[in-house]
C-alpha cells in the first residue's frame, strides 16, 4: 500500500507547469466523470494534492452550483469542473457555463465541442482552461481557442473518446511538439506510478486519470460497477461506436462489455451510479479504460493519488511494483 | 415568447399543443370506438364524418408537433431518474407524437380503398389516394385498429409515468407540462 502523502510535502512548490497553472502540488488530475465524480471524490483528490474534477455533464445548472458549493465546504484546495456540450442542447451548456463563471472554480475542463467563444470568457474570469482531445487536428484547434492545458486522450481511455484510435504514447509527443509550451497531460489507461513514468518519458507534464478513481471509496459509482472494474482484466474492455446514454449514436467510447444473453441494454454504454438500481450495473456495458487490469481494489482516492505521485519521483528500484520484476530480470 | 423547447424548459406552444392534442385524441378515440359499435346508417356515417374531420385537423397539428419534437432539444428530466426509464419514457412520448400523424393517413387510405370520400366541413372532399380495393381496405383498417390500441397502451404508460412523478416521486414533472416554470 502506498504511504499517504506527508503534509509537509503538500506545501512544497508545485511540481511542474501544469500543477503551477492550477495551483496544486502534484500534476495528478482526476477526470470529470458524469454522475460519478461528485463533491466527495473531487475534494478527496484535491485534498491529496492533485486536482479533483466535478463531472458536470448531465447536471442541471442548479445541481451544478450545489455541487460546487458542497465541494468548497469539503476542501480549500483548487478543484475543477468538467462540462461537455453533448446533452440538453446549447441553452443547458450556456447555463452551466454561467454557473461556472459565477462560482469561479480554479479550473474548467472541456471536451467534445466548439469552445471558441467560451474559452476567452473563462480566461477573463480567471479560470484555467483545460481541453481534452484525441487528435493533433483537434489539439491545434484547442490551442487556437486559447486552451491553457491540453489533455492528450489516448484510445486506451474509458468513457467517451474523440474519433480515432491513437494511443497515448504516440499522442503525447505529437501534442508537445505543437503545444507552444503549454503543458500536455496524458490520459488513457493510466493507473499506477509505472504508467506515470512511461508518459513522463514521452513528454507529459501530468496525468489525467478516470477509471482508477471510479474504483475509489469516494466515487459515486455503484458498488457493482466498482467491483466490475476490480474484477476486469486487461482483455476486458472494448472500443465501441454504438449507443451510449445521452450521447449521439456513434460517439466512440470504451466499456467493459456486458455479455449477458437476452439483455438488450448491453448495447448501451453507461455508468451506474450509487443511486441507480443494481440492474443498471448488471445490464449496462460500463465505461472503463484499458488500465482496469491493474486495478485490484477499491481504495481511498488519496491512496490512488499517492500511487500516481510516486511516478513523478526520481527512479528508485522497487518504487513501482510493476517495475520490480523487470529490474530483477535486467540484473 | 419562447417559440421552441430547449433543454431548460418547454415552450408555451408545446404546452398548449400537448393539451390540445390530448383533448382531440380523447374525442377521436371516443368517436372511433362509438362508430365501431354503431350499426351502419346515418348515425354511423355522422360519427365517421366527425372522426374524419377531427382526424384531418389533428394530422396538421400533430405533424407540426412531431416536427418540433424531433428538431428541438427536450427539457432535462426533473430529479435524478434512472437513465433506462428516461429512454423508455422519451421513446413512448415520441411514439405518441407520431401516432396522430400516421393514424389519420391510414384512415384516409382505408376510406379511399373502401371507395368512401373523406368529407370535411365547407364541402371539401379529400381526393382518394388509392382506387377501391377490398384487400387494401382490410389491411388499412386492421392497421388502424392495431395502431389505435397500441397508441392507447402507450398513452396509459405515459399517464402512469406522469402520475408516478406527481404522486409517488412528488416532483414537478406534471406541473411543468401544466405551465409551471421549473428552474433546473
Amino acid at each position: 500500500m502506498m504511504q499517504p502523502i506527508q503534509q509537509d510535502d503538500m506545501h512544497a512548490a508545485p511540481m511542474g507547469p501544469a500543477a503551477a497553472l492550477c495551483g496544486i502540488r502534484y500534476p495528478v488530475f482526476q477526470a470529470g466523470m458524469a454522475g460519478i465524480s461528485g463533491p466527495a471524490l473531487t475534494a478527496a483528490v484535491s485534498n491529496a494534492g492533485g486536482l479533483g474534477h466535478l463531472g458536470g455533464l448531465r447536471l442541471p445548472p442548479l445541481a451544478l452550483r450545489k455541487w460546487i458549493r458542497e465541494t468548497r465546504a469539503l476542501t480549500d484546495k483548487p478543484f475543477g469542473v468538467n462540462i461537455v456540450p453533448s446533452f440538453g442542447g446549447p441553452e443547458v451548456f450556456e447555463a452551466q457555463f454561467r454557473v461556472i463563471l459565477e462560482e469561479k472554480p480554479r479550473v474548467v475542463s472541456l471536451f467534445y465541442g466548439d469552445f471558441a467563444e467560451m474559452i476567452p470568457r473563462a480566461k477573463a474570469a480567471g479560470i484555467t482552461v483545460i481541453v481534452q482531445v484525441g487528435s493533433v487536428a483537434l489539439a491545434r484547434q484547442a490551442i487556437a481557442w486559447g486552451a491553457d492545458i491540453l489533455v492528450a486522450q489516448g484510445a486506451e481511455g474509458g468513457g467517451h473518446l474523440n474519433r480515432g484510435t491513437i494511443g497515448v504514447l504516440s499522442l503525447v509527443p505529437a501534442f508537445v511538439e505543437i503545444a507552444e509550451g503549454r503543458p500536455v497531460l496524458a490520459a488513457g489507461g493510466i493507473t499506477d506510478c509505472a504508467d506515470v513514468r512511461a508518459v513522463l518519458e514521452v513528454g507529459a507534464a501530468g496525468v489525467w486519470v478516470g477509471t482508477a478513481f471510479v474504483a475509489s471509496d469516494e466515487s459515486l459509482a455503484h458498488d457493482l460497477y466498482k467491483q466490475k472494474i476490480v474484477e476486469a482484466t486487461i482483455d476486458d474492455t472494448e472500443y465501441r461506436t454504438g449507443y451510449s446514454f445521452g450521447w449521439k449514436f456513434g460517439t466512440p467510447h470504451r466499456v467493459i462489455p456486458n455479455r449477458k444473453k437476452w439483455n438488450p441494454i448491453k448495447y448501451v454504454g453507461g455508468g451506474a451510479r450509487v443511486i441507480d438500481k443494481p440492474e443498471m450495473a448488471e445490464k449496462l456495458s460500463l465505461y472503463a479504460g484499458q488500465g482496469v487490469g491493474k486495478i485490484h481494489g477499491i481504495v481511498p482516492a488519496a491512496e490512488r493519488v499517492a500511487e500516481l505521485v510516486a511516478g513523478f519521483s526520481s527512479w528508485r528500484a522497487g518504487d513501482c511494483r510493476t517495475a520490480a520484476p523487470l529490474l530483477q530480470a535486467v540484473a | 415568447m419562447q417559440m421552441r423547447d430547449t433543454g431548460l424548459g418547454f415552450s408555451p406552444i408545446t404546452i398548449g399543443l400537448h393539451w390540445l392534442i390530448a383533448a382531440a385524441v380523447a374525442v377521436m378515440a371516443w368517436l372511433g370506438l362509438s362508430a365501431g359499435q354503431t350499426d351502419a346508417g346515418a348515425a354511423k356515417a355522422e360519427l365517421v364524418a366527425m372522426h374524419s374531420t377531427l382526424g384531418t385537423a389533428l394530422f396538421v397539428v400533430a405533424a407540426y408537433r412531431l416536427w418540433a419534437r424531433l428538431t428541438s432539444y427536450h427539457p432535462l428530466p426533473v430529479g435524478t431518474p434512472n437513465p433506462i426509464e428516461v429512454m423508455i419514457s422519451r421513446s413512448v412520448a415520441v411514439a405518441l407524437a407520431l401516432a396522430p400523424v400516421l393514424l389519420p393517413l391510414d384512415g384516409w387510405l382505408a376510406m379511399s380503398a373502401a371507395g368512401d370520400v373523406v368529407r370535411l366541413p365547407g364541402g371539401i372532399a379529400l381526393p382518394a389516394i388509392v382506387a377501391p380495393n377490398p384487400e387494401v381496405e382490410y389491411f388499412a383498417r386492421l392497421l388502424h385498429k392495431i395502431g389505435a390500441y397500441a397508441f392507447l397502451a402507450g398513452l396509459a404508460l405515459h399517464i402512469f409515468g406522469a402520475m408516478k412523478n406527481h404522486f409517488v416521486l412528488k416532483n414537478d414533472t406534471l406541473k411543468r407540462m401544466l405551465g409551471k416554470r421549473v428552474e433546473l
